[in-house]
């Protein structure tokens, strides 16, 4: 079979399983792992350090990972939405203001990335790959949490990753798209240590429900990985005129339009430091 | 035949070296397959399969066994004959094997079992919810304002502060510990108000906390307690050193606290004159109210009778900063020590010195049934408190045992004088002073026997209370002097009392259920001396007969009670049965007034609680029964306790009964920040005597009490709601309260009856987004509408306004304007506003303020109130704290 009809077969498949999936009402788990994020925004200023929180839920099947006020964010939009209030509690929950609003499904086979940005586009957009991962375990261990862990590394998306699994716990996964050890990783890194995850809460035993795309459900749109990544960086780089084209904002004159530029454009290389560096 | 040789020999030569080549090959290849089942042969998927070396800790490879059981790994060891393989799953034992390292087909069989797994903990929003504690986030509720932890306490959401005392969902908190120590047992506002909000990372509240590790299991609590989690363990502490003027100023306060993980300490300094009472940091909150016979009651002292007292005007119902006039030096030193075996020992010794004046105007309009009579009074007293406070706690608590001994001295030496001058043309001067010397002893033990727990209280407390009360010129001249006027009279009172109460009680749990047996053996005895002495000139004589008091009253009381408890998931229920057997004995002047006098009392109270699921619960609860009254007032010699009031009582017990309900409901979102509750409760009560007061045609009161039957009822409703809008980093908390009541009362042979209604609600507002401007707001109304006899009536409104802004210039530069306006219904009085105005400046690494502080900038100098009692009105009028200005350091270490 030629490769493109095993990409095509793939995909499809992915997409009929996800289908089911995202027009599921609820999503039910039983495991929830708390990691917390220490990364910086911009390689170029390492004392400058941000912090986020993330959780992943884990079912038998799929396992969920989104940051903790993306979740929260959400749960109380779509409770106020159900309720009937479409504009939801904005005033309350917009307390829980997070950098990253995708969220990420990942099943024994494949790895599905969701995200909706007004900005991009009206949808979701979802982009997929294979949840296959070419892990070197090296001999090294330490104690993480009194947990024994060991030491593995992986290429993936431009950037070297070291990961601390604990085979005591075994769990298929970790945070982000990471998984595919034989054990819960506790610590992931990249080797320039510009981003870090770290387990600081655990529940194995908890009853967890979860609504997604529902209030109010978005259109999903397939998108290559590659393609993807390419827009988005050139809607980011020209989020400004964007916003002008669509009247949100509007410049006095051309030195204040110079200005916001120029601050845009600060603000972009500030945060210039992306977990994936390539597709 | 060379070349055949020759051809010959390279076949082999290549043969071998093929055969060595793919030997190699055939060796790399290790595939060790096979197929995991559980007990009863369905396959396992999802099963971790790992390999490592037979003796090494470390996996080297690993795979995952398919839906349909199967696993197949390529072992990359070489240079070993056997290695180890792992099977590891959530839901199955783990399970391991050695096996040869070459290629082979295996079937292995899981069993189930549930795995325990260490889990690691920890968290990090705002409001956060973990089984029964709630996390405050610190840093998430403050401001740049804020200094101690009191700035932040007061702003929490679910929380409000009644002074220094502090509440949780309308209840007051039963313990307040610093990373989980309580140092100050009860006395927490010195912590609270001088603790710095930047030392401390979360708020704990938590609900239905029960302290006594003993009890975990069998005493369920629906109290809530506070703990703080420091950053780090640490010494800390804040000082304030501040200078003023209209007359000279000082305002000074040092207070340096250690929390480590086993030794906490709090020593403070404090004095000042700017109309701060800082005695009242010393005051302990608890309400012992916690655990059913385990007892946090003996942590305060009661206050020893006081009989007399200077003749007072009312201080307004505000601020006291506005009004006090003091001189206050005290001195405080609180240490706990963790020991070895789960020991706590605590000590602490307080003393203060404290001078007030008070001077103001009242005017008094008694209502009988026939006529008015109206008085007035300019009052100037100074009172001088001084107070001595030592005590030691020595504490076990354990899982299988409780043991815990509190021993209190206390000794308060005060001298006051009052000046009066009564309508306008008569002088008198009062003096009084008062001792009150008291011990006590507080011993509780619990421990279990068997599946019983079983729990002994003992408590002793020994006191000696001699005051008395001189008035120039003497009053009451038709009851002491056959009406002619004399230059003093003099009234002495000396009191002594002892109370030993013990109860032993056993709990035992089945399931749901706890049964509480318990008996009880109390002893009271008290001998209560007081005489009046008449002076004119270099003469005086003892007044005698009426007049004098030689009083021994003493009870014994046996009780039982049953307590019953049901605890299921959602609902709780309490049911206590106390009866009680008293015998009293009071002796009178040498005459046996009660002799083993019997009575039965019997108080039975239940309550309940149904927790429907994390937001929302409620709650009633029902008692009622029969007390009597307190052995105190039994003096049938006449008291002057007041200037212008002489009392004296028949001897008689007084008999109560009452039944009391109320039903609650209390709301709580963690998540969004919302916090509310309601509360409903019905008071009745019957007494077999009322108080009878007789007012003569110079307002002068006497007290007595006539045997007749007189009712009071209250109905209560109250309610709460708080929210906090956290992008706008706003706390909003509204509450109010509405009564209505009727009681009984006698006045000169007149019985009558006062009904009263009452509302009040205050709604408080408080912001911090803005890093400019950032304020609060708070009003109150209420209004109170006494009925009293023959129709008439009073009303008295009132709504305040306090607005407090504070600007930014710049970050290290505050602004505060505080505005009070005060609102009343008093004819004659005009609308009261005050202003006081702070400029503060941050400086140093360290943020030391300085500030400038201006106090009542509108030199406001009196305030106007009135007041209803049963049968009087008053009308009195205060003197304020005139403008002063005050520079002040303030700093944290």
């Amino acid at each position: 079979m030629s490769q493109y009809a095993a990409t095509f077969s793939f995909s499809l498949l992915i997409y009929i399983f996800s289908c089911l999936l995202v027009n599921a009402q609820y999503l039910h788990f039983d495991k929830q792992i708390t990691y917390q994020l220490k990364y910086n925004p911009d390689t170029a200023d390492m004392r400058r350090q941000a912090t986020e929180t993330f959780e992943l839920f884990i079912n038998d099947s799929i396992s969920f990972f989104e940051s903790t006020n993306k979740n929260i964010f959400d749960s109380i939009l779509q409770q106020q939405y159900k309720e009937g209030n479409t504009f939801g509690d904005y005033a309350s929950a917009s307390t829980y203001r997070s950098k990253f609003r995708f969220a990420i499904i990942k099943s024994i086979d494949a790895i599905s990335f969701y995200e909706y940005e007004a900005d991009f586009g009206p949808d979701l957009v979802r982009c997929d790959e294979p949840n296959r991962w070419d892990w070197n375990i090296t001999n090294e261990e330490k104690t993480l949490h009194n947990l024994n862990c060991q030491l593995a590394t992986v290429q993936y998306a431009g950037r070297r990753w070291e990961a601390w699994f604990c085979a005591d716990i075994p769990i298929f996964d970790g945070p982000y798209k990471f998984g595919g050890l034989p054990g819960l990783i506790i610590s992931l890194s990249s080797a320039d240590k510009s981003w870090n995850f770290e387990v600081i809460d655990m529940d194995l035993n908890t009853a967890k429900k979860l609504v997604f795309n529902q209030y109010p459900a978005r259109k999903v749109v397939q998108m290559h990985k590659a393609d993807f990544f390419k827009e988005k960086r050139t809607m980011e780089k020209n989020r400004m005129l964007l916003h002008e084209s669509k009247g949100r904002i509007k410049f006095k004159d051309a030195q204040s339009k110079l200005n916001m530029t120029n601050n845009y454009q600060k603000y972009l290389k500030k945060n210039s430091n992306k977990i994936e560096l390539v597709p | 035949m060379f070349l055949y040789h020759f051809s010959y020999v390279m076949k082999v030569v290549l043969l071998c070296i093929l055969l060595l080549f793919s030997g190699r090959a055939i060796q790399a290849q290790v595939f060790i397959s096979g197929k995991l089942v559980d007990d009863d042969s369905n396959p396992v998927s999802n099963v971790s399969v790992g390999y490592k070396r037979v003796t090494g800790a470390a996996l080297v490879g690993f795979t995952r066994s398919a839906p349909d059981g199967t696993f197949q790994l390529e072992s990359k060891i070489t240079d070993a004959d056997s290695i180890r393989l792992e099977f590891n799953h959530l839901s199955y034992a783990k399970y391991s094997v050695v096996v040869a390292n070459k290629t082979g087909q295996y079937t292995y069989t899981l069993s189930l079992q549930a795995k325990e797994i260490q889990e690691v903990k920890a968290a990090n929003l705002p409001i956060f919810k973990r089984k029964d504690t709630i996390n405050y986030n610190v840093d998430a509720f403050t401001s740049s304002q804020d200094r101690v932890i009191a700035d932040i306490i007061r702003k929490l959401p679910g929380v409000e502060m009644e002074g220094d005392r502090i509440l949780y969902e309308g209840k007051p908190i039963q313990k307040y510990m610093v990373n989980n120590l309580d140092l100050m047992e009860g006395r927490y506002a010195m912590i609270n108000k001088n603790l710095p909000a930047e030392a401390v990372r979360n708020i704990q509240i938590v609900e239905n906390d029960q302290p006594i590790k003993l009890l975990d299991s069998v005493v369920f609590s629906d109290q809530a307690s506070l703990n703080l989690e420091l950053k780090r363990f640490t010494s800390t502490g804040s000082g304030k050193i501040g200078i003023g003027a209209s007359p000279a100023l000082w305002d000074v306060n040092v207070t340096p606290m250690t929390f480590g993980q086993k030794f906490q300490m709090l020593n403070s300094f404090q004095s000042n004159n700017v109309g701060v009472d800082v005695a009242k940091d010393l005051r302990a909150f608890y309400t012992g109210a916690t655990g059913a016979y385990f007892t946090n009651k003996d942590v305060n002292i009661s206050e020893g009778p006081n009989y007399i007292r200077l003749r007072d005007v009312t201080s307004p119902g505000f601020e006291e900063r506005k009004w006090l006039d003091n001189k206050i030096f005290l001195f405080s030193t609180n240490v706990l020590q963790k020991l070895g075996n789960d020991m706590e020992i605590k000590g602490n010794i307080a003393y203060y010195d404290d001078t007030k004046i008070r001077t103001g105007f009242t005017a008094t309009q008694v209502f009988t049934a026939n006529e008015t009579i109206v008085n007035s009074e300019a009052v100037d007293n100074r009172y001088r408190i001084n107070n001595l406070d030592l005590g030691a706690t020595i504490e076990k608590n354990e899982k299988d045992i409780f043991l815990r001994n509190v021993l209190k001295y206390r000794k308060r030496w005060n001298s006051d004088l009052g000046l009066v001058l009564l309508n306008d043309d008569t002088p008198i001067r009062q003096q009084t002073a008062f001792t009150d010397e008291v011990f006590k002893n507080s011993l509780a033990m619990g421990r279990f026997i068997g599946k019983q727990l079983f729990n002994i209280n003992s408590s002793l407390e020994w006191r000696t209370t001699p005051q008395h009360l001189q008035v120039m010129p003497g009053q009451f001249e038709d009851l002491l002097n056959d009406g002619n006027p004399f230059d003093r009279v003099h009234q002495t009172v000396q009191f002594e009392g002892l109370d030993w109460k013990n109860n032993m009680s056993f709990t035992r749990r089945w399931k749901k259920i706890r049964l509480s047996p318990m008996v009880s053996l109390d002893y009271n005895r008290n001998h209560l001396q007081t005489d009046i002495e008449l002076g004119q000139g270099d003469n005086h004589r003892i007044v005698g007969g009426d007049f004098l008091n030689n009083m021994i009253n003493s009870y014994i009381r046996f009780g039982g009670d049953m307590g019953i408890g049901f605890e299921a998931r959602r609902w709780k229920f309490n049911l206590a049965i106390p009866y009680s057997l008293f015998y009293y004995n009071v002796n009178q002047q040498g005459v046996q007034t009660l002799d083993h006098e019997l009575r039965n009392t019997f108080n039975p109270r239940a309550n309940t609680t149904f927790v429907a699921n994390s937001k929302h619960q409620f709650s009633a609860s029902v008692g009622g029964g029969n007390q009597f009254g307190g052995l105190d007032n039994f003096y049938n010699g006449f008291i002057i306790g007041e200037y212008r009031n002489i009392q004296r009582y028949d001897a008689r017990l007084l008999g109560t009964k009452n039944v009391s309900t109320s039903v609650g409901y209390n709301y709580k979102n963690t998540l969004k920040a919302n916090f509310a509750h309601l509360q409903y409760g019905f008071d009745v009560a019957v007494r077999d005597y009322i108080y009878e007061t007789q007012v003569d045609s110079l307002g002068r009161l006497r007290t007595s009490i006539a045997s007749r039957e007189s009712q009071n009822q209250q109905h209560r409703l109250s309610g709460s709601l708080s929210h906090f809008f956290a992008s706008a980093k706003t706390v909003v908390k509204i509450n109010g309260r509405t009564n209505w009541s009727g009681s009984d009362y006698l006045l000169n042979n007149v019985m009558a009856r006062q009904k009263t209604f009452h509302y009040a609600a205050d709604l408080e507002i408080m912001n911090n987004a803005s890093s400019l401007i950032g304020g609060e707001y708070k009003t109150s109304i209420g209004q109170t509408v006494n009925t009293f006899a023959e129709g008439r009536s009073n009303s008295i409104f009132y709504n305040n306004h306090y607005l407090t802004v504070l600007v930014y210039p710049t970050e290290l530069q505050t602004i505060i304007l505080s505005n009070s306006y005060y609102h009343n219904n008093i004819s004659g009085q005009p609308d009261q506003y005050f202003i006081d105005a702070t400029y503060r400046i941050t400086m140093g690494k360290r943020k030391i303020d300085v500030e400038l502080i201006a106090q009542n900038l509108l030199n406001n100098n009196e305030y106007v109130q009135q007041i209803t009692t049963d049968y009087q009105l008053i009308q009195s009028r205060f003197e304020l704290r005139p403008r002063q200005f005050i520079v002040s350091t303030k700093f944290r270490f």
